[in-house]
């Protein structure tokens, strides 16, 4: 008897710990969050920089392509060189350029990944930038190869991102080629955009970019191209599945869009 | 310490990027497993273990509630019924832990339903990686307790 009143008061008074813990620990900047980043921050650094060196490119071959990429990109090199180190440089010298001349007001906070949760099934990650460096819920990440989502919690040093594939992630969205406008979102673990218009020209192959609509993500970041046409058996309405521009479970670093030009700007009509 | 030690290396390699492969785009949650091999301990100390191993899980999700408060349930009536009306063997860990798997792995369905977040293929590959991450686990915890016994 004794036994079971005491493990009933440990239950119980485990629970009650779980409920303090639980409502320290939701918001954005929660005291909780923030403490563990800072206690874990440093161990999940270490770790996954181990686990990315198991499959990064040679540096003989990083300084060849570095070189190369200096001699073209000289004005991106002397803003960069003194915050990247040599291997930073030469891959974000390739994503830089073309963004930076696409949205010239883009102010980037690069991050690397420094956590993926494995109840995440939309390829979602934390970076380690927060608060402290001026994220914000609700900016936008982008890699070298396009759009990637947005933050969705920030703590003071680092934040969670949801990929597009999540459910609730909307983007404004563009053809490149045919100037047709869609909504872009993640059905299914797919990426698919929709309300595109009966006249739509859109085809297989074709570049989808953000439209900049409602001052959420940067105009002209490419989010990926058409794989497929399909029609909606409910409505008969179009929609194009994508293949997208990032690989969100491969990504190791990412920049939050601290701001651009168009931010907060609703409509461009 | 031991549980110290195992807890925090297994959060670890739970959360850090490229260490474990995704199967069918799903991954091992090794922290339930740890709860779940854990049970074989006292009832109090099974309680706490589940509710710790559930709010690291939900840590990483973005609050501390659903894991914690399930784990931190489960293990305690999980732990009860092994002390008291189920021989205290691995068998008996391994039977009633796929019963609190198939418990919670189905409640987390259930609310990833009502959030519009869900995808049963995945939740029955996660569920079955995980309960195989369990077994060995279940093993070394289980001979732990004994030798301390």
């Amino acid at each position: 008897m004794t036994s079971r009143r005491k493990n009933r008061r440990a239950l119980l008074f485990t629970l009650l710990a779980v409920l303090l813990t639980g409502i320290l620990s939701f918001g954005d900047d929660s005291p909780l969050r923030s403490a563990w980043s800072a206690v874990t921050g440093g161990i999940f650094n270490l770790s996954a920089n181990a686990a990315a060196q198991l499959d990064s490119p040679s540096t003989e071959e990083l300084l060849d392509e570095n070189n190369r990429l200096k001699s073209e990109n000289a004005a991106l090199q002397k803003a960069l060189a003194d915050s990247l180190e040599l291997k930073d440089e030469n891959r974000t010298l390739w994503s830089y350029f073309g963004l930076k001349k696409n949205a010239p007001g883009l102010e980037l906070k690069p991050a690397f990944v420094s956590r993926r949760a494995p109840t995440d099934d939309f390829g979602g990650f934390s970076l380690g930038a927060g608060s402290d460096l001026g994220v914000r819920t609700g900016d936008a990440v982008i890699c070298e190869s396009g759009l990637v989502g947005r933050v969705i919690s920030t703590d003071s040093f680092s934040c969670r991102v949801a990929t597009l594939l999540s459910p609730g992630t909307r983007v404004a969205a563009i053809d490149g080629e045919t100037s047709d406008s869609g909504i872009v979102e993640g059905h299914d673990g797919s990426l698919v955009m929709t309300q595109l218009s009966e006249s739509s020209r859109v085809k297989t192959g074709d570049m989808i970019l953000t439209s900049g609509d409602g001052g959420v993500y940067p105009p002209r970041i490419i989010i990926g191209r058409v794989a497929e046409l399909k029609t909606d058996p409910s409505d008969a309405s179009s929609f194009a599945v994508l293949e997208p521009a990032a690989d969100f479970e491969a990504l190791t670093e990412a920049a939050v869009v601290i701001s651009f030009t168009e931010k907060g700007v609703v409509g461009s009509e | 310490m031991l549980v110290s030690l195992e807890l925090s290396a297994l959060y670890i390699l739970e959360n850090t990027p490229g260490l474990i492969p995704a199967a069918g785009g799903a991954k091992p949650l090794f922290l339930v497993a740890a709860a779940m091999s854990l049970t074989s301990d006292e009832v109090a100390a099974a309680t706490v273990y589940g509710a710790v191993c559930g709010a690291l899980t939900d840590l990483e999700s973005g609050g501390v509630g659903f894991f914690a408060v399930t784990l931190a349930l489960l293990c305690y009536f999980q732990s009860t019924l092994l002390h008291t009306s189920f021989r205290r063997n691995l068998p008996s860990v391994w039977l009633l832990s796929l019963g609190a798997a198939a418990a919670v792995f189905s409640a987390d369905f259930i609310l990833r339903l009502f959030f519009g977040t869900a995808m049963w293929q995945r939740c029955l590959i996660r569920a079955a990686l995980t309960y195989l991450a369990f077994l060995p686990l279940s093993v070394i915890n289980f001979r732990r307790t004994d030798d301390e016994n």
